[in-house]
Protein backbone atom coordinates (compact mmCIF):
# COMPACT_ATOMS: atom_id res chain seq x y z
CA UNK A 1 0.00 0.00 0.00
CA UNK A 2 1.23 3.48 -0.71
CA UNK A 3 2.02 5.73 2.11
CA UNK A 4 -0.17 8.12 0.89
CA UNK A 5 -3.03 6.06 0.51
CA UNK A 6 -1.88 4.13 4.07
CA UNK A 7 -2.39 7.69 5.91
CA UNK A 8 -5.92 8.12 3.89
CA UNK A 9 -7.17 5.20 5.77
CA UNK A 10 -5.68 5.64 8.80
CA UNK A 11 -7.49 8.96 8.92
CA UNK A 12 -10.97 7.53 7.88
CA UNK A 13 -10.71 5.40 10.57
CA UNK A 14 -10.34 8.29 13.02
CA UNK A 15 -13.67 9.53 11.29
CA UNK A 16 -11.98 11.73 8.86
CA UNK A 17 -14.54 12.38 6.57
CA UNK A 18 -12.43 14.52 4.06
CA UNK A 19 -10.16 11.67 4.21
CA UNK A 20 -13.34 9.18 2.53
CA UNK A 21 -13.93 12.37 0.45
CA UNK A 22 -9.90 11.61 -1.22
CA UNK A 23 -10.45 8.00 -1.26
CA UNK A 24 -13.97 8.47 -3.18
CA UNK A 25 -11.99 10.62 -5.58
CA UNK A 26 -9.11 8.03 -6.22
CA UNK A 27 -11.79 4.97 -6.46
CA UNK A 28 -15.35 5.84 -7.30
CA UNK A 29 -14.64 5.18 -11.27
CA UNK A 30 -12.98 2.26 -10.14
CA UNK A 31 -15.75 0.91 -8.23
CA UNK A 32 -18.22 2.02 -10.63
CA UNK A 33 -17.01 -0.09 -13.75
CA UNK A 34 -17.87 -3.28 -11.40
CA UNK A 35 -20.88 -2.19 -10.09
CA UNK A 36 -21.81 -1.87 -13.66
CA UNK A 37 -20.08 -4.54 -14.91
CA UNK A 38 -22.69 -6.20 -12.66
CA UNK A 39 -26.02 -4.75 -13.06
CA UNK A 40 -25.46 -3.14 -16.61
CA UNK A 41 -28.06 0.01 -15.23
CA UNK A 42 -26.70 3.22 -14.92
CA UNK A 43 -29.00 4.14 -11.86
CA UNK A 44 -28.41 0.71 -10.16
CA UNK A 45 -24.63 1.63 -10.60
CA UNK A 46 -24.74 4.47 -8.94
CA UNK A 47 -26.68 3.17 -6.17
CA UNK A 48 -24.54 0.86 -5.63
CA UNK A 49 -21.24 3.14 -5.72
CA UNK A 50 -23.11 5.27 -2.85
CA UNK A 51 -23.92 2.19 -0.49
CA UNK A 52 -19.83 0.99 -1.08
CA UNK A 53 -18.83 4.30 0.10
CA UNK A 54 -20.86 4.34 3.70
CA UNK A 55 -20.56 0.72 4.01
CA UNK A 56 -16.71 1.49 3.61
CA UNK A 57 -17.31 4.48 5.77
CA UNK A 58 -19.32 2.65 8.33
CA UNK A 59 -16.67 -0.20 8.61
CA UNK A 60 -13.29 1.21 7.22
CA UNK A 61 -12.33 0.05 11.10
CA UNK A 62 -12.61 -3.48 10.51
CA UNK A 63 -9.77 -3.11 7.65
CA UNK A 64 -6.31 -4.52 9.23
CA UNK A 65 -4.37 -3.96 5.89
CA UNK A 66 -3.97 -7.60 6.05
CA UNK A 67 -4.76 -7.81 2.42
CA UNK A 68 -4.46 -4.43 0.08
CA UNK A 69 -6.90 -1.52 0.03
CA UNK A 70 -8.13 -2.28 -3.34
CA UNK A 71 -9.25 -6.05 -3.27
CA UNK A 72 -10.64 -5.17 -0.07
CA UNK A 73 -12.82 -2.50 -2.00
CA UNK A 74 -13.56 -4.25 -4.91
CA UNK A 75 -14.60 -7.47 -2.50
CA UNK A 76 -17.06 -5.17 -0.82
CA UNK A 77 -18.43 -3.71 -4.02
CA UNK A 78 -18.82 -7.36 -5.93
CA UNK A 79 -20.86 -8.11 -2.51
CA UNK A 80 -22.88 -5.46 -2.95
CA UNK A 81 -23.68 -4.85 -6.27
CA UNK A 82 -24.69 -9.00 -6.12
CA UNK A 83 -26.52 -8.50 -3.13
CA UNK A 84 -28.25 -5.28 -5.24
CA UNK A 85 -28.68 -7.81 -7.72
CA UNK A 86 -30.48 -10.30 -5.99
CA UNK A 87 -32.97 -7.96 -3.95
CA UNK A 88 -33.60 -6.56 -7.32
CA UNK A 89 -34.58 -9.58 -8.61
CA UNK A 90 -32.08 -9.08 -11.11
CA UNK A 91 -30.77 -11.29 -14.04
CA UNK A 92 -27.33 -12.49 -12.18
CA UNK A 93 -29.35 -14.81 -9.86
CA UNK A 94 -32.43 -15.99 -11.91
CA UNK A 95 -30.15 -17.50 -15.02
CA UNK A 96 -32.15 -16.80 -18.36
CA UNK A 97 -32.35 -19.28 -20.28
CA UNK A 98 -30.09 -18.99 -23.76
CA UNK A 99 -32.76 -18.03 -26.35
CA UNK A 100 -32.07 -18.14 -30.06
CA UNK A 101 -33.76 -14.92 -31.73
CA UNK A 102 -36.38 -16.35 -34.19
CA UNK A 103 -36.27 -13.60 -36.40
CA UNK A 104 -34.16 -14.17 -39.82
CA UNK A 105 -30.98 -12.38 -39.55
CA UNK A 106 -28.96 -11.08 -42.53
CA UNK A 107 -25.45 -12.51 -43.36
CA UNK A 108 -24.28 -9.36 -43.54
CA UNK A 109 -25.15 -9.10 -39.68
CA UNK A 110 -23.76 -12.37 -38.51
CA UNK A 111 -20.37 -10.31 -38.12
CA UNK A 112 -19.29 -7.71 -35.84
CA UNK A 113 -18.30 -5.56 -38.66
CA UNK A 114 -20.27 -2.79 -38.41
CA UNK A 115 -21.86 -0.74 -35.54
CA UNK A 116 -24.97 -2.00 -35.33
CA UNK A 117 -23.85 -5.40 -35.32
CA UNK A 118 -20.92 -4.48 -32.89
CA UNK A 119 -24.21 -3.21 -30.69
CA UNK A 120 -26.16 -6.48 -31.18
CA UNK A 121 -23.07 -8.92 -30.57
CA UNK A 122 -22.45 -6.59 -27.44
CA UNK A 123 -26.30 -7.47 -26.36
CA UNK A 124 -25.90 -11.40 -26.81
CA UNK A 125 -22.62 -11.12 -25.01
CA UNK A 126 -24.17 -9.52 -22.34
CA UNK A 127 -26.61 -11.59 -22.01
CA UNK A 128 -24.36 -15.12 -22.54
CA UNK A 129 -22.82 -13.67 -19.62
CA UNK A 130 -25.33 -13.79 -17.59
CA UNK A 131 -25.78 -17.52 -18.19
CA UNK A 132 -22.53 -17.61 -16.14
CA UNK A 133 -22.35 -18.84 -12.74
CA UNK A 134 -21.81 -16.22 -10.44
CA UNK A 135 -18.17 -16.97 -9.39
CA UNK A 136 -17.67 -17.32 -13.63
CA UNK A 137 -19.09 -14.09 -14.17
CA UNK A 138 -17.27 -12.37 -10.82
CA UNK A 139 -13.88 -13.23 -12.13
CA UNK A 140 -14.61 -12.70 -15.69
CA UNK A 141 -15.28 -9.11 -14.45
CA UNK A 142 -12.17 -8.43 -12.50
CA UNK A 143 -10.19 -9.96 -15.07
CA UNK A 144 -11.59 -8.40 -18.20
CA UNK A 145 -13.04 -5.18 -17.13
CA UNK A 146 -10.69 -4.38 -14.37
CA UNK A 147 -8.03 -6.28 -15.47
CA UNK A 148 -6.75 -7.96 -12.33
CA UNK A 149 -4.46 -10.36 -12.18
CA UNK A 150 -5.60 -13.83 -11.56
CA UNK A 151 -3.37 -13.38 -8.36
CA UNK A 152 -4.99 -10.08 -7.65
CA UNK A 153 -8.12 -12.11 -8.50
CA UNK A 154 -7.85 -14.70 -6.10
CA UNK A 155 -6.91 -11.92 -3.19
CA UNK A 156 -10.57 -10.24 -4.15
CA UNK A 157 -12.49 -13.32 -4.43
CA UNK A 158 -10.57 -15.12 -1.70
CA UNK A 159 -10.03 -18.18 -3.36
CA UNK A 160 -6.82 -19.63 -4.88
CA UNK A 161 -5.25 -19.43 -8.28
CA UNK A 162 -6.44 -22.76 -9.46
CA UNK A 163 -9.77 -21.44 -8.70
CA UNK A 164 -9.53 -18.31 -10.62
CA UNK A 165 -8.22 -19.86 -13.40
CA UNK A 166 -10.87 -22.47 -13.84
CA UNK A 167 -13.58 -19.82 -13.25
CA UNK A 168 -11.91 -17.61 -15.83
CA UNK A 169 -11.57 -21.28 -18.05
CA UNK A 170 -15.10 -22.43 -17.94
CA UNK A 171 -16.68 -18.97 -18.45
CA UNK A 172 -15.05 -18.54 -21.55
CA UNK A 173 -15.59 -21.99 -22.54
CA UNK A 174 -19.13 -21.21 -21.70
CA UNK A 175 -19.51 -17.77 -23.25
CA UNK A 176 -17.98 -19.80 -26.96
CA UNK A 177 -20.35 -22.15 -26.90
CA UNK A 178 -23.17 -20.27 -25.90
CA UNK A 179 -21.93 -17.55 -29.01
CA UNK A 180 -20.56 -19.48 -31.62
CA UNK A 181 -23.25 -19.19 -33.70
CA UNK A 182 -22.54 -15.56 -33.37
CA UNK A 183 -18.98 -16.02 -34.44
CA UNK A 184 -18.89 -16.66 -38.28
CA UNK A 185 -15.06 -16.67 -38.72
CA UNK B 1 -9.24 -29.64 -32.96
CA UNK B 2 -6.00 -31.46 -33.10
CA UNK B 3 -5.17 -33.38 -30.32
CA UNK B 4 -3.04 -30.75 -28.49
CA UNK B 5 -5.02 -28.10 -28.48
CA UNK B 6 -7.03 -29.50 -25.89
CA UNK B 7 -4.06 -30.09 -23.59
CA UNK B 8 -3.53 -26.62 -24.47
CA UNK B 9 -6.44 -25.59 -23.87
CA UNK B 10 -6.32 -23.56 -20.30
CA UNK B 11 -2.78 -22.58 -21.49
CA UNK B 12 -4.83 -20.42 -23.91
CA UNK B 13 -6.72 -18.50 -21.09
CA UNK B 14 -3.38 -17.93 -19.35
CA UNK B 15 -1.82 -16.56 -22.52
CA UNK B 16 -4.76 -14.37 -23.57
CA UNK B 17 -4.38 -12.80 -20.14
CA UNK B 18 -0.23 -12.31 -19.91
CA UNK B 19 -0.48 -15.16 -17.06
CA UNK B 20 1.83 -17.47 -18.90
CA UNK B 21 5.73 -18.04 -17.61
CA UNK B 22 7.74 -18.11 -20.77
CA UNK B 23 8.41 -21.65 -21.20
CA UNK B 24 4.61 -21.70 -21.52
CA UNK B 25 4.03 -18.47 -23.52
CA UNK B 26 7.07 -20.23 -26.00
CA UNK B 27 4.70 -23.49 -26.19
CA UNK B 28 1.53 -21.54 -27.01
CA UNK B 29 3.20 -19.44 -29.42
CA UNK B 30 4.81 -22.59 -31.07
CA UNK B 31 1.27 -24.31 -31.18
CA UNK B 32 -0.19 -21.16 -32.60
CA UNK B 33 2.08 -21.09 -35.90
CA UNK B 34 0.23 -24.13 -36.63
CA UNK B 35 -3.00 -24.00 -35.66
CA UNK B 36 -5.66 -21.75 -36.91
CA UNK B 37 -8.23 -23.15 -35.27
CA UNK B 38 -6.53 -21.76 -31.83
CA UNK B 39 -5.46 -18.54 -33.59
CA UNK B 40 -9.29 -18.23 -34.29
CA UNK B 41 -10.20 -18.55 -30.77
CA UNK B 42 -7.84 -16.26 -29.44
CA UNK B 43 -9.31 -13.96 -31.95
CA UNK B 44 -12.68 -14.92 -30.85
CA UNK B 45 -12.17 -14.25 -26.95
CA UNK B 46 -10.57 -10.66 -28.05
CA UNK B 47 -14.24 -10.31 -29.67
CA UNK B 48 -15.96 -11.26 -26.36
CA UNK B 49 -13.59 -9.41 -24.21
CA UNK B 50 -14.48 -6.21 -26.37
CA UNK B 51 -18.13 -6.58 -26.64
CA UNK B 52 -18.06 -6.86 -22.79
CA UNK B 53 -15.44 -4.21 -21.93
CA UNK B 54 -16.93 -1.71 -24.41
CA UNK B 55 -20.41 -0.92 -22.98
CA UNK B 56 -19.34 -0.22 -19.32
CA UNK B 57 -16.05 1.79 -20.75
CA UNK B 58 -18.64 3.75 -22.73
CA UNK B 59 -20.82 4.69 -19.59
CA UNK B 60 -18.17 5.61 -17.54
CA UNK B 61 -17.31 7.90 -19.86
CA UNK B 62 -20.35 9.29 -20.16
CA UNK B 63 -20.95 8.79 -16.51
CA UNK B 64 -20.25 12.50 -14.45
CA UNK B 65 -21.51 10.98 -11.00
CA UNK B 66 -23.88 13.70 -10.35
CA UNK B 67 -24.31 14.66 -6.45
CA UNK B 68 -22.66 11.51 -5.61
CA UNK B 69 -20.58 12.25 -3.05
CA UNK B 70 -23.14 15.23 -1.78
CA UNK B 71 -25.29 12.17 -1.21
CA UNK B 72 -22.75 9.94 0.57
CA UNK B 73 -22.47 12.61 2.46
CA UNK B 74 -25.47 13.41 3.39
CA UNK B 75 -26.00 9.83 4.54
CA UNK B 76 -22.41 9.41 6.44
CA UNK B 77 -23.85 12.30 8.60
CA UNK B 78 -27.64 11.33 9.02
CA UNK B 79 -26.52 8.26 10.68
CA UNK B 80 -22.77 7.95 11.31
CA UNK B 81 -22.23 5.10 12.79
CA UNK B 82 -23.43 1.48 12.18
CA UNK B 83 -26.59 0.13 14.19
CA UNK B 84 -26.12 -3.06 15.62
CA UNK B 85 -28.14 -5.48 13.48
CA UNK B 86 -25.76 -3.72 10.54
CA UNK B 87 -22.23 -4.75 12.47
CA UNK B 88 -24.13 -7.98 13.45
CA UNK B 89 -25.03 -8.19 9.50
CA UNK B 90 -21.40 -7.14 8.62
CA UNK B 91 -20.08 -10.30 10.86
CA UNK B 92 -22.38 -12.83 9.49
CA UNK B 93 -21.98 -11.73 6.05
CA UNK B 94 -21.22 -14.22 3.85
CA UNK B 95 -19.59 -13.11 0.37
CA UNK B 96 -21.11 -15.04 -2.25
CA UNK B 97 -17.66 -16.80 -2.60
CA UNK B 98 -17.69 -18.53 0.53
CA UNK B 99 -21.00 -19.59 0.78
CA UNK B 100 -20.53 -23.35 -0.36
CA UNK B 101 -17.21 -23.50 2.53
CA UNK B 102 -19.59 -22.01 5.14
CA UNK B 103 -23.37 -24.19 4.60
CA UNK B 104 -21.35 -27.03 3.54
CA UNK B 105 -19.40 -27.71 6.88
CA UNK B 106 -22.42 -26.07 8.59
CA UNK B 107 -24.91 -28.55 7.44
CA UNK B 108 -22.44 -31.14 8.46
CA UNK B 109 -21.61 -30.03 11.84
CA UNK B 110 -25.94 -29.62 12.42
CA UNK B 111 -26.73 -33.09 10.82
CA UNK B 112 -24.46 -34.65 13.27
CA UNK B 113 -25.52 -32.79 16.04
CA UNK B 114 -29.01 -33.15 15.36
CA UNK B 115 -27.84 -37.37 14.89
CA UNK B 116 -26.51 -36.77 18.18
CA UNK B 117 -28.89 -35.15 20.33
CA UNK B 118 -32.24 -37.57 18.62
CA UNK B 119 -31.70 -41.11 19.69
CA UNK B 120 -32.56 -40.84 23.13
CA UNK B 121 -35.76 -38.79 22.00
CA UNK B 122 -36.76 -41.33 19.46
CA UNK B 123 -36.10 -44.45 21.99
CA UNK B 124 -38.81 -42.55 24.55
CA UNK B 125 -41.06 -41.88 21.85
CA UNK B 126 -41.02 -45.36 20.49
CA UNK B 127 -43.06 -46.65 23.10
CA UNK B 128 -46.66 -46.97 22.83
CA UNK B 129 -47.26 -47.35 26.43
CA UNK B 130 -46.85 -44.48 29.07
CA UNK B 131 -43.66 -45.32 31.65
CA UNK B 132 -45.07 -45.94 35.29
CA UNK B 133 -44.63 -43.11 37.28
CA UNK B 134 -43.69 -45.26 40.31
CA UNK B 135 -39.84 -47.05 39.00
CA UNK B 136 -39.24 -48.03 42.35
CA UNK B 137 -40.41 -48.02 45.68
CA UNK B 138 -39.50 -50.13 49.08
CA UNK B 139 -40.53 -49.09 52.47
CA UNK B 140 -38.39 -51.36 55.42
CA UNK B 141 -41.11 -50.12 58.43
CA UNK B 142 -44.81 -49.78 56.46
CA UNK B 143 -46.95 -51.45 54.08
CA UNK B 144 -46.97 -49.36 50.84
CA UNK B 145 -49.95 -49.49 48.39
CA UNK B 146 -49.67 -47.86 45.00
CA UNK B 147 -52.88 -46.14 43.58
CA UNK B 148 -53.16 -44.59 40.00
CA UNK B 149 -56.24 -42.24 39.54
CA UNK B 150 -58.34 -42.88 36.21
CA UNK B 151 -57.37 -39.60 34.60
CA UNK B 152 -53.95 -40.14 34.75
CA UNK B 153 -52.70 -37.17 36.85
CA UNK B 154 -52.35 -37.97 39.88
CA UNK B 155 -50.31 -41.29 41.94
CA UNK B 156 -51.34 -42.06 45.28
CA UNK B 157 -48.50 -43.68 47.32
CA UNK B 158 -49.95 -44.65 50.65
CA UNK B 159 -48.16 -45.93 53.45
CA UNK B 160 -49.91 -48.35 56.11
CA UNK B 161 -49.07 -47.68 59.73
CA UNK B 162 -48.57 -50.37 61.87
CA UNK B 163 -52.43 -49.80 64.14
CA UNK B 164 -54.48 -49.08 60.24
CA UNK B 165 -53.18 -51.96 58.67
CA UNK B 166 -56.79 -53.08 58.25
CA UNK B 167 -58.26 -49.01 57.24
CA UNK B 168 -57.67 -48.21 53.73
CA UNK B 169 -57.91 -44.30 53.12
CA UNK B 170 -60.90 -44.66 50.86
CA UNK C 1 -11.77 -20.05 5.84
CA UNK C 2 -11.48 -17.75 9.22
CA UNK C 3 -15.42 -17.47 9.03
CA UNK C 4 -15.49 -20.87 8.52
CA UNK C 5 -13.76 -22.25 11.31
CA UNK C 6 -15.19 -19.16 13.64
CA UNK C 7 -19.00 -20.47 12.41
CA UNK C 8 -18.35 -24.08 13.42
CA UNK C 9 -16.81 -23.10 16.71
CA UNK C 10 -19.90 -20.88 17.62
CA UNK C 11 -22.21 -24.56 16.79
CA UNK C 12 -20.34 -26.43 19.02
CA UNK C 13 -20.51 -23.59 21.79
CA UNK C 14 -24.15 -23.45 21.16
CA UNK C 15 -24.14 -27.21 21.20
CA UNK C 16 -22.37 -27.43 24.51
CA UNK C 17 -24.17 -24.79 25.99
CA UNK C 18 -27.12 -26.86 25.33
CA UNK C 19 -25.76 -29.89 26.81
CA UNK C 20 -24.65 -27.86 29.71
CA UNK C 21 -28.15 -26.55 30.04
CA UNK C 22 -29.72 -29.60 30.65
CA UNK C 23 -27.20 -30.98 33.08
CA UNK C 24 -27.77 -27.59 35.58
CA UNK C 25 -31.26 -27.68 34.90
CA UNK C 26 -33.41 -26.05 37.75
CA UNK C 27 -35.97 -28.77 37.53
CA UNK C 28 -39.13 -26.72 39.24
CA UNK C 29 -41.42 -28.09 41.58
CA UNK C 30 -43.92 -27.59 44.22
CA UNK C 31 -43.92 -29.66 47.96
CA UNK C 32 -47.39 -29.26 49.50
CA UNK C 33 -48.02 -30.79 53.41
CA UNK C 34 -51.44 -31.19 53.65
CA UNK C 35 -53.37 -32.37 56.82
CA UNK C 36 -56.44 -34.19 55.81
CA UNK C 37 -59.06 -35.24 58.54
CA UNK C 38 -62.62 -35.65 59.45
CA UNK C 39 -62.95 -32.68 61.79
CA UNK C 40 -64.91 -30.45 60.36
CA UNK C 41 -65.96 -30.20 56.65
CA UNK C 42 -63.31 -27.49 55.49
CA UNK C 43 -61.38 -26.70 52.51
CA UNK C 44 -57.97 -24.85 52.38
CA UNK C 45 -58.68 -22.37 49.62
CA UNK C 46 -55.29 -22.97 48.48
CA UNK C 47 -56.37 -26.33 47.64
CA UNK C 48 -59.22 -25.72 45.13
CA UNK C 49 -57.31 -27.21 42.17
CA UNK C 50 -56.60 -30.18 44.30
CA UNK C 51 -59.95 -31.00 46.33
CA UNK C 52 -61.82 -32.64 42.99
CA UNK C 53 -58.55 -35.20 43.21
CA UNK C 54 -58.85 -35.38 47.09
CA UNK C 55 -62.20 -36.09 47.53
CA UNK C 56 -62.64 -38.76 45.01
CA UNK C 57 -59.66 -40.69 46.53
CA UNK C 58 -60.31 -40.05 50.50
CA UNK C 59 -62.59 -40.35 52.75
CA UNK C 60 -61.69 -36.90 54.42
CA UNK C 61 -64.21 -34.02 55.02
CA UNK C 62 -61.25 -31.67 55.70
CA UNK C 63 -57.88 -30.66 54.27
CA UNK C 64 -55.79 -28.07 55.67
CA UNK C 65 -52.71 -26.96 53.97
CA UNK C 66 -49.63 -27.24 56.25
CA UNK C 67 -46.88 -25.78 54.21
CA UNK C 68 -46.57 -24.24 50.63
CA UNK C 69 -42.93 -24.60 49.31
CA UNK C 70 -41.71 -24.22 46.08
CA UNK C 71 -38.68 -26.27 45.18
CA UNK C 72 -36.30 -25.35 42.20
CA UNK C 73 -34.44 -28.62 42.27
CA UNK C 74 -30.73 -28.88 41.05
CA UNK C 75 -29.82 -32.40 39.14
CA UNK C 76 -28.16 -34.80 41.57
CA UNK C 77 -28.44 -32.33 44.36
CA UNK C 78 -30.67 -33.93 47.02
CA UNK C 79 -33.09 -31.01 48.99
CA UNK C 80 -33.98 -32.16 52.55
CA UNK C 81 -37.02 -30.55 54.37
CA UNK C 82 -38.95 -30.64 57.65
CA UNK C 83 -42.59 -31.96 57.35
CA UNK C 84 -45.43 -33.28 60.13
CA UNK C 85 -44.61 -35.00 62.24
CA UNK C 86 -41.22 -35.13 63.01
CA UNK C 87 -40.50 -36.37 59.19
CA UNK C 88 -38.24 -35.22 56.76
CA UNK C 89 -38.19 -35.31 53.00
CA UNK C 90 -35.15 -35.78 50.51
CA UNK C 91 -35.63 -35.15 47.23
CA UNK C 92 -33.01 -35.79 44.59
CA UNK C 93 -33.28 -34.95 40.81
CA UNK C 94 -31.94 -37.92 39.12
CA UNK C 95 -32.59 -36.89 35.65
CA UNK C 96 -34.71 -34.39 33.90
CA UNK C 97 -35.09 -35.39 30.08
CA UNK C 98 -37.81 -35.01 27.18
CA UNK C 99 -39.43 -32.70 29.93
CA UNK C 100 -39.69 -35.56 32.45
CA UNK C 101 -38.27 -35.55 35.99
CA UNK C 102 -37.21 -38.97 37.68
CA UNK C 103 -37.05 -38.16 41.17
CA UNK C 104 -35.35 -40.18 44.63
CA UNK C 105 -37.53 -39.39 47.29
CA UNK C 106 -36.98 -40.57 50.27
CA UNK C 107 -39.01 -39.93 53.60
CA UNK C 108 -37.30 -40.09 57.20
CA UNK C 109 -38.45 -40.60 60.85
CA UNK C 110 -35.86 -39.49 62.80
CA UNK C 111 -33.06 -41.16 61.07
CA UNK C 112 -35.15 -44.21 59.88
CA UNK C 113 -35.89 -44.68 56.73
CA UNK C 114 -39.49 -45.04 55.66
CA UNK C 115 -40.05 -44.74 52.05
CA UNK C 116 -37.58 -45.27 49.49
CA UNK C 117 -38.88 -44.49 46.25
CA UNK C 118 -37.94 -43.10 42.82
CA UNK C 119 -40.80 -41.18 40.34
CA UNK C 120 -41.17 -39.97 37.19
CA UNK C 121 -42.66 -37.01 36.97
CA UNK C 122 -43.79 -35.48 33.84
CA UNK C 123 -45.99 -31.98 33.18
CA UNK C 124 -48.98 -31.68 35.31
CA UNK C 125 -48.30 -34.75 37.61
CA UNK C 126 -49.01 -34.70 41.12
CA UNK C 127 -47.65 -37.63 43.70
CA UNK C 128 -49.71 -37.72 46.53
CA UNK C 129 -47.41 -39.55 49.44
CA UNK C 130 -49.74 -40.10 52.89
CA UNK C 131 -50.27 -42.00 55.64
CA UNK C 132 -48.10 -40.71 58.63
CA UNK C 133 -50.53 -39.80 60.89
CA UNK C 134 -50.75 -36.07 62.44
CA UNK C 135 -53.21 -34.67 65.34
CA UNK C 136 -57.06 -35.87 64.39
CA UNK C 137 -56.07 -37.24 60.87
CA UNK C 138 -53.37 -37.79 58.26
CA UNK C 139 -50.25 -36.16 56.71
CA UNK C 140 -50.06 -35.88 52.48
CA UNK C 141 -47.43 -34.59 50.81
CA UNK C 142 -48.33 -33.91 47.59
CA UNK C 143 -45.75 -33.33 44.64
CA UNK C 144 -45.99 -31.29 41.95
CA UNK C 145 -44.55 -30.61 38.88
CA UNK C 146 -44.19 -26.80 37.24
CA UNK C 147 -42.98 -27.30 34.38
Amino acid sequence: MKPEESELISRCQQGDQEALKEIFNLYHQKVYRIAYGVVRQREDALDIVQEVFIKLYRSIKNFKGKSSFYTYLYRMTLNQAIDYSRKAKKSLFSRPTWEKESEPVDEEIQRPDSQAAQKQFEERVQKAMETLSEDQRAALILREIEGLSYHEIAEVMECSLGTVMSRIHYGRKRLRELLKEEWKG
Amino acid sequence: MRKDCSSLSTLLDKYFDGETSQREQEAVETHLKECPACQERLKFMSEIEGAFRRPVLEALEKETFPWLWEKIEREIRSKPRETLWESIKRWFEITPFLKKRIWIPATVVVTLLILLISPPLFKKNSSHLPLPVVKYIESKTNNVMIYELENGKVTVIWLFEESEAESSPS
Amino acid sequence: MNKTILFILLLLILFLSFSSQEASAQIPTRLRVIEASNVGVTIDPSLKELHGQLSSLFKYTSYRLLRDERLHLSLNQTTTLPVYPERTIEITPLKFHANTAELRVKIKREKTEILDTQVRLPPGRTVLIGGPKHGEGVVILAFSSLF
